[in-house]
């Protein structure tokens, strides 16, 4: 409701009063969907999904629809509650799924997509070595390397380094994504599983100072195929002297 | 008189079949031309405006003098008498004629007020045209299912002597 001002003069008289829109009316504007991070889980986990849609109120009186719905993936997705921005997703196989949140204001829609790798249970597990590439062995304190890791170059015996994925022995490859200051994707089909490894060896890399996000999936078959063993996601940073940041060296 | 067109074109409307209403001689020219506050019912304020609208197509008013009966109207020679009522006319075409009549709606909740009638003529979220019997304070306009976002003038129309729009001011989102 909004209220008007009384008439000039003349209370108690009839008047007419025209009320007229100024300026142009705002074009309607498709929603904004975000679908929210990718993740990975293992069965028999459920997702949590936690999208957001928001609208600019355009078309006057419409109301915003959020759907979600299963794009791929091997098997069936069930939501908790499909119409609700975030809900819960149950998976009734293992696999690699795209799920997409849709809205729409009955005028205009958009949507996103979030990536589930749903491992199967039990099979096999997957972590992450921080590797001395000089001596292609563990740097202790760093086997395993954890989410959440802080990689101190300067408290580090070398600063030749390298991610070995660990996985189970019946694993045909390991698809590793690494993201944040480097962004690289790679797909080894033998052990050892590594970002950086030529026939085993494993080349020295120094990485750059900053934040990363490495997640390592194993797969039954080669080249990223067949059905997920095991995923597992760690975030680590990387600094150079104790002094920069006051964290210590090591596993957060 | 707006409840009665607005009432024969919704029910012809939802019969199938849409009339058209007019209002033809609803009373005497000078009872109509009466215009107390309390007094009479004035042709202008509660019969001519009102009809039109709710939507109605024409008003006709009746030149018959009280007491005169029908030998008046046959042998009426001077039209003056119903000056007012010919310039009350010209207002009300003044203020509707700019209008997209036919894309507005009549109604009485668009607008509403602490006392007398609200006639409203509406193109949702572009134009109201509001007649109000009896102007008195707290109108407020139902703009539910509008962008809050919009921003809307206010004019003020004088429908007993036309003349120039003068300025109001919506005074914002109450509720």
């Amino acid at each position: 409701m909004r209220s008007l001002d009384s008439a000039p003069s003349n209370l108690g008289q009839d008047w007419a009063v025209l009320i007229t829109r100024t300026g142009t009316p705002p074009q309607n504007q498709a929603p904004t969907v975000s679908a929210g991070p990718d993740r990975s889980i293992t069965l028999p986990d459920r997702a949590s999904l936690t999208g957001t849609a928001s609208d600019d109120g355009l078309p006057a009186g419409s109301t915003l629809s959020r759907t979600w719905s299963r794009l791929s993936g091997p098997g069936v997705v069930s939501f908790s509650a499909p119409s609700a921005a975030s809900t819960t997703a149950t998976f009734s196989a293992a696999g690699i799924y795209v799920l997409r949140l849709t809205a729409s204001d009955g005028a205009l829609s958009a949507s996103d997509d979030v990536t589930i790798t749903v491992a199967a249970a039990g099979v096999s597990f997957v972590t992450h070595t921080l590797i001395n590439a000089d001596t292609d062995l563990p740097i202790p304190g760093f086997h395993p390397l954890l989410d959440d890791a802080v990689i101190n170059l300067a408290l580090l015996p070398t600063r030749n380094l390298a991610i070995r994925v660990n996985v189970a022995c019946t694993t045909g490859s390991v698809r590793m994504v690494l993201s944040g200051t480097l962004v690289r994707t790679q797909t080894e089909n033998y052990a050892p599983y590594a970002l950086t490894d030529n026939a085993g060896n494993f080349l020295a890399w120094t990485p750059a100072l900053g934040t990363y996000q490495l997640t390592s999936t194993a797969w039954s078959s080669g080249n990223g195929t067949g059905t997920v063993l095991g995923v597992q996601t760690i975030e680590f940073q990387v600094i150079d002297g104790s002094a920069a940041s006051g964290l210590p060296a090591g596993n957060g | 008189m707006f409840d009665t067109i607005a009432s024969y074109r919704a029910k012809s409307a939802a019969a199938g079949r849409k009339w058209t209403a007019a209002c033809d001689e609803p009373q005497t020219i000078q009872n109509d031309m009466t215009d107390e506050i309390n007094g009479y019912p004035s042709g202008r304020r509660d019969k001519m405006w009102p009809c039109l609208m709710a939507g109605g197509d024409g008003f006709l008013w009746y030149i018959q003098n009280d007491g005169g009966g029908h030998g008046f109207d046959q042998h009426i020679d001077d039209f003056s008498i119903m000056r007012s009522a010919l310039q009350w006319s010209k207002h009300i075409r003044d203020f509707l004629a700019p209008l997209p009549l036919l894309e507005m709606i009549s109604s009485t909740s668009i607008v509403t007020s602490a006392s007398g009638e609200d006639n409203t003529l509406a193109k949702s979220g572009e134009v109201y045209a509001v007649f109000k019997d009896r102007v008195g304070t707290g109108m407020t306009i139902d703009l539910r299912g509008v962008a809050s976002s919009l921003a809307f003038s206010v004019q003020w129309f004088d429908p007993r002597n036309g003349g120039a729009f003068r300025n109001g001011t919506v005074m914002g989102v109450t509720g």
